[in-house]
């Protein structure tokens, strides 16, 4: 079994070993697919999304802001999609497949670095998936991994919580501060901002040990990320998020994912006690010879990069 | 069957109300402004100011461990003998056997009274409750009931509330065996029955009330009294305190 298998196999066997604690309904939970863009591969999704939103009138909350509220499923499941991989990808034996999540630029693919493309395969031989360990996610990989979403909107917050590692977001709506640059935080700091009826949110501090994909894309502390995020019908929510890191990426790029409104409107997401599950798991992942990823530093980067030049 | 639907007994309810306990209201007659869905408005982030964290009950300093005036409504816990044993013998382990000392979710009520800030949201059916502390998240559903047939237990615990006038009052239970009260091995079982109560008692102060009942572990329920209290600051926001990820990260050392 070669390595980069293998660490695929333990990021999957974590979560089928959590979730085979729950109910099947956790992992593919059903949602309202009737929509203005019933479409879910992203880049046509995007393209009607776009059009969809100047003319619908979301339903709203008691100050009047776009009506976020509920339970949101990411359709594509648990574990194929943008999940596993950002850019188009067949079906394998360790692979779901999927069709491409990158939206811009137009070849629907990650722009990465020379010097990254041949980072990413020791990425997968030597390093647990942030899954795999139980970690939170980052911005994006949070917004497209595992299981249903909840958002809990107030006028002057948006709370994302996901089922995958009971993690959650938390994006501030007022004019609050970003938190000093020496705070570095695995789902950064975010704040957001209403343009008409779309929520921006802009994210920065993270720590740039999550990865972007199961394919083991990288970035850096120094990433800074642009969600937009509109509602185009009373039950399908445009995510669109533009990612900015100068040391991996040779040019900003975009993603967009449908995100469905779960059918049973009274849904409750599980606990998932991720890390209080996972020792017998861990420990057996590094007696194969694995570790956490620790992050690739903007100084290792630029070096790296000027390396390969 | 332990799980089924549970309200809060009259006879624990009076018990609340009897023994007030250690945090007075700060302004009787303190009506809360509501929030926009129309609930008495408990939002915020909010932390206590006390020793709970290290040991519920009274406690001597030692090194790096303030004295502290507990929490317990009378100090004394009702431990039946076998339990009394236990909680000596976690005692003695604590450094290696407390939950927190292996990153794990903390349970209720431990959570509450954590050194780190928690954030209260409120929406429509549900108030959900974020804690800093290894990002663990309370999800109370309003007015509805704990599952008959549960499919595990949980390290948070299976959460219904309603309103009693101003007062949230909150019924969990489901919980695993595997959490503890505080660092000084004060513990319960799987039978573990928490009903909160959360009352603004000033713009700035939760009032935070806990009857506890675990007939395996106590010979009748018990309170903990405490304030909450608002992180006031204009930049104050939950940040991260991922102690799995940092345990994890030392282990690529070893």
């Amino acid at each position: 079994m070669n390595r980069p298998f293998a660490a695929r196999i333990v990021a999957l066997v974590v979560i089928v070993a959590t979730s085979s604690l729950l109910p099947p309904a956790a992992l593919a939970q059903a949602y309202v697919s009737e929509s203005v863009c019933p479409d879910n591969s992203p880049v046509t999704f995007h393209r009607c999304a776009l059009e969809a939103a100047q003319s619908f009138d979301p339903p709203r909350t008691p100050i009047g802001r776009p009506d976020f509220n509920g339970t949101w499923v990411l359709p594509g499941g648990q574990i194929g999609g943008a999940y596993e991989d950002l850019e188009a990808h067949p079906r394998t034996r360790d692979n779901l497949g999927g069709p491409a999540t990158v939206v811009d630029p137009p070849d629907n693919r990650v722009p990465l670095q020379a010097w990254v493309e041949a980072q990413i395969p020791e990425n997968t031989q030597r390093y647990f998936h942030h899954n795999a360990a139980c970690m939170l996610a980052g911005v994006p990989n949070t917004m497209y991994h595992g299981g249903p979403r909840q958002f809990l909107q107030t006028p002057d917050h948006l709370a994302m919580l996901t089922y995958n590692s009971h993690g959650y977001r938390i994006i501030p709506l007022d004019d609050r501060a970003q938190p000093g640059q020496k705070i570095r935080l695995w789902n950064g700091a975010s704040s957001g901002r209403w343009e008409g009826d779309t929520l921006v949110v802009e994210t920065s501090n993270q720590n740039g040990l999550p990865w972007l994909d199961q394919f083991g894309r990288f970035y850096t502390e120094e990433i800074e990320v642009v969600e937009r995020l509109t509602l185009v019908d009373a039950n399908t929510l445009h995510y669109e998020a533009t990612i900015e890191d100068p040391n991996v990426f040779t040019h900003p790029f975009t993603i967009a994912l449908p995100y469905r409104r779960a059918a049973d409107e009274n849904y409750e997401l599980q606990e998932l006690a991720c890390y209080e599950n996972n020792e017998a798991l861990m420990r057996i992942s590094r007696m194969s010879g694995f570790s956490v990823f620790p992050g690739v530093t903007p100084a290792e980067a630029r070096a790296a990069a000027e390396a390969t030049q | 069957m332990r799980f089924s639907v549970r309200l809060v007994t009259p006879a624990l309810v009076g018990l609340l109300a009897a023994g007030a306990g250690n945090a007075q209201p700060a302004a009787d007659g303190y009506r809360p402004p509501q929030t926009v869905y129309g609930e008495p408005d408990l939002q915020g982030i909010w932390q206590t100011m006390n020793t709970a964290v290290w040991n519920i009950q009274d406690h001597a300093a030692e090194l790096g461990i303030p004295a502290g005036q507990g929490v317990v409504v009378g100090n004394e816990i009702p431990y039946r003998a076998d339990a009394l044993a236990q909680r000596e013998e976690n005692y003695r382990n604590r450094a290696t056997d407390d939950p927190e000392a292996s990153c794990k979710m903390v349970g209720v009520p431990r959570t509450m009274y954590m050194p780190y800030p928690l954030q209260i949201f409120q929406t429509p059916g549900q108030i959900t409750i974020l804690s800093e502390y290894v990002h663990s998240v309370r999800k109370i559903y309003l007015d509805s009931a704990h599952p008959e047939n549960p499919v595990q237990q949980l390290w948070m615990g299976d959460s219904r509330g309603h309103w009693e006038g101003e007062t949230l009052v909150v019924d969990t239970v489901n919980f695993t065996d595997q959490t503890w009260f505080d660092r000084s091995g004060n513990f319960h079982s799987d039978a573990l029955h928490v009903i909160e109560r959360f009352t603004r008692t000033s713009p700035d102060h939760l009032l935070y009330e806990v009857t506890i009942e675990d007939p395996e572990t106590f010979t009748e329920p018990w309170e903990m009294s405490m304030p909450l209290y608002r992180r006031i600051e204009g930049n104050a926001r939950l940040l991260e305190y991922e102690c799995q990820a940092y345990l994890e990260l030392e282990r690529n050392n070893e």
